[in-house]
Order: C-alpha cells, then structure tokens, then sequence
C-alpha cells in the first residue's frame, strides 16, 4: 500500500487541519462568552437562603409562638423555648395568624425538632405540614429551576424551659421553599 | 459536474475560499451586534428592577411585622429610583407595576394578623416607602 501522498493530497489535508483548528477555535471562544455571560449579566436573584433567616428568626422572636414568653412583666426570652407551648395547636396558630402566607401556603414550609442534651428528640412540629413532605423530597433531588425546591437546615443552641425547670438542648429548623 | 475537491486547488477554488471568508466574516460581525442588542436590551430592562424591589420589600415585611414593638422605617434604594413604579400591596403580595405596562411583577410576603394594618394599599411613584407600626397598626404610606 502506498502511503506517501502527493501534491494535491497535501493541500486538502492541510485545508482540513486548518479547519479542524478553526472549529475548535470558535467553540473555545463561544464557551468564553458565555462564560462572560454567566459572570457578569445576572438575570435571577436568589433570595431563599435570607427568607429563611427571616423566618428563623421570626419564630425565635415571636412572643405568640414557641419561645417562653413572661406576661408579667411583658417580656420574650428569644433562646428560650417553652417546652408547653412546643406542640402542633401553637403551630397552627402561628401559621393562621403570626406568619400567614395566605390560606393555601405555596411559599415556605417547615420543620422544627426539639433536641434534648443526649440528641433524642423531645418533640417535632411542622409548619405549613401540606407541603412540607413533598418540597422536603423535591430538595433531595437537587432539581434546579422550577418543580424543584431548596432545603435549608440550621441549628440552634437553646435553654428548654420544662415547668420549672431548665435544660440544655438544641432546635433544628429545616426550610423548605420551592424554587421560582 | 465540477468535483467539489477541487475547489481550494486551482484560482477558481481560492477566490471561493475568499469568498468563504467573507461570509464568515459577515457572520461573526452579525453575531456580534446581535450579543451587543441584546446586552444593550438587558441593561435598559426594568424588569430586573422590579424583580429585586418585590423581593426586597417583601422581605423588609417579613421582618417588620415580627419586631417587637413599635417601628418606623423609610424604604429607599440608592441604586433604583423608586418613583418610576406604583406598588401594590394586597392580600399577601407586592406587585410592582410600571404605569405604562401590563406586566407586572410580584412577590408573596407574610402577614402578622395579630397586627391590623392599611392593606391593601398602592403606592403611587412616590421615591420613598414609609412603614410604621404603632400600637400593633401597621401603616404604609
């Protein structure tokens, strides 16, 4: 077999490489601007993980809510969580009258875990419990952009007034907002 | 029939080659101005603007109605002028809405119940949004 190519087949393989390069080239500098792109022109802001602070806290400061409240001299202890008012009945009130997102909530859901020192859990209650689950499940998926959700989990030293006692013990808050 | 292989072989196939170039020439330069529109077409957008602006007074809410006690707090951006849009607070949603266009665009926020307030309420291009609550009366204006 011959391999050695003449004149004629010299040019078109070098046409070719040319080409090959060429191409190569152009995808190179098309990743770049959309690289560009990426960085610089910023079309979505994500607000969720600051809407779950705000809702944190919210819940942490809200005298109406699960935190031991002193009628007498009107005053919240923020970090202390009262152990009787830790249970689903303050949940709904806190849901149909503090943080109301409307009758059917389609915004945030979430979970709050009551753990003592030893981390067995005392007491778990759910916000908006109708769509905990399935946007709980959805943030497993990792689905960006529509259909999916966004999971945020923090945790919290807190003192847990028990009648007359107090103990140590620590609040997990998992939020859970669909994605826009 | 003319064997397309040998276009780049003879004069003929070099003056198409500089054809070839010129076209891609044209195209990239088509390109070009297309990605400067369109950039140019997102820099005067206001959409942006009013995406950031019902998120952010949404959760200015948010965080207002949960303080305890009393509050006054003037809203203004350095960034956006504020009087360009009409804000309309109803129900559980801010819309931002520009006069002279039917879109517009809202953000859920959360009420506190236990508050009476002046909702629902709309802001006619005004450069600042004032919120205050007083004896558990949550004022917009």
């Amino acid at each position: 077999m011959n391999l050695k190519t003449n004149k004629k087949g010299d040019q078109t393989f070098n046409t070719l490489t040319f080409m090959f390069f060429k191409v190569g080239f152009l995808i190179i500098v098309l990743f770049f601007l959309v690289y560009l792109y990426k960085s610089y022109v910023v079309t979505k802001i994500d607000v969720t993980d600051l809407e779950a602070q705000i809702f944190t806290h919210s819940i942490l400061n809200n005298k109406d809510g699960i935190i031991y409240y002193d009628e007498e001299i009107d005053r919240s202890y923020p970090e202390i969580i009262d152990l009787s008012k830790f249970n689903d009945k303050t949940m709904e009130q806190i849901e149909s009258n503090s943080i109301f997102y409307g009758k059917d909530n389609r915004h945030l859901a979430a979970k709050l875990e009551l753990i003592d020192e030893s981390g067995q859990i005392i007491n778990k209650i759910v916000y908006n419990n109708k769509w905990y689950e399935r946007w709980h499940t959805l943030a497993k998926t990792k689905v960006k952009g529509p259909g999916g959700s966004k999971e945020i989990v923090s945790s919290f030293y807190v003192l847990i007034k028990n009648k007359e006692t107090i103990e140590k013990g620590f609040l997990n808050i998992s939020i859970t907002i669909p994605n826009n | 029939m003319k064997n397309p292989n040998r276009i780049f072989k003879n004069k003929r196939g070099v003056e198409q080659e500089v054809y070839f170039v010129i076209i891609e020439s044209v195209l990239v330069l088509v390109v070009i101005i297309a990605m400067l529109q369109w950039v140019s077409s997102i820099a005067k957008d206001e959409d942006f603007e009013k995406l950031i602006l019902s998120r952010d007074i949404a959760l200015t809410m948010n965080t207002l109605q949960n303080i305890p006690g009393d509050i006054y707090y003037n809203y203004s951006a350095t960034n956006i002028e504020l009087q360009k849009f009409n804000y309309k607070f109803k129900d559980n949603l801010i819309s931002i809405l520009d006069p002279g266009k039917p879109l517009k665009i809202s953000y859920p926020f959360s009420r506190n119940l236990l508050i009476s307030s002046n909702i629902p309420i709309t802001i006619e291009k005004k450069d600042s949004i004032e919120f205050e609550i007083n004896n558990n009366i949550l004022t917009i204006k």
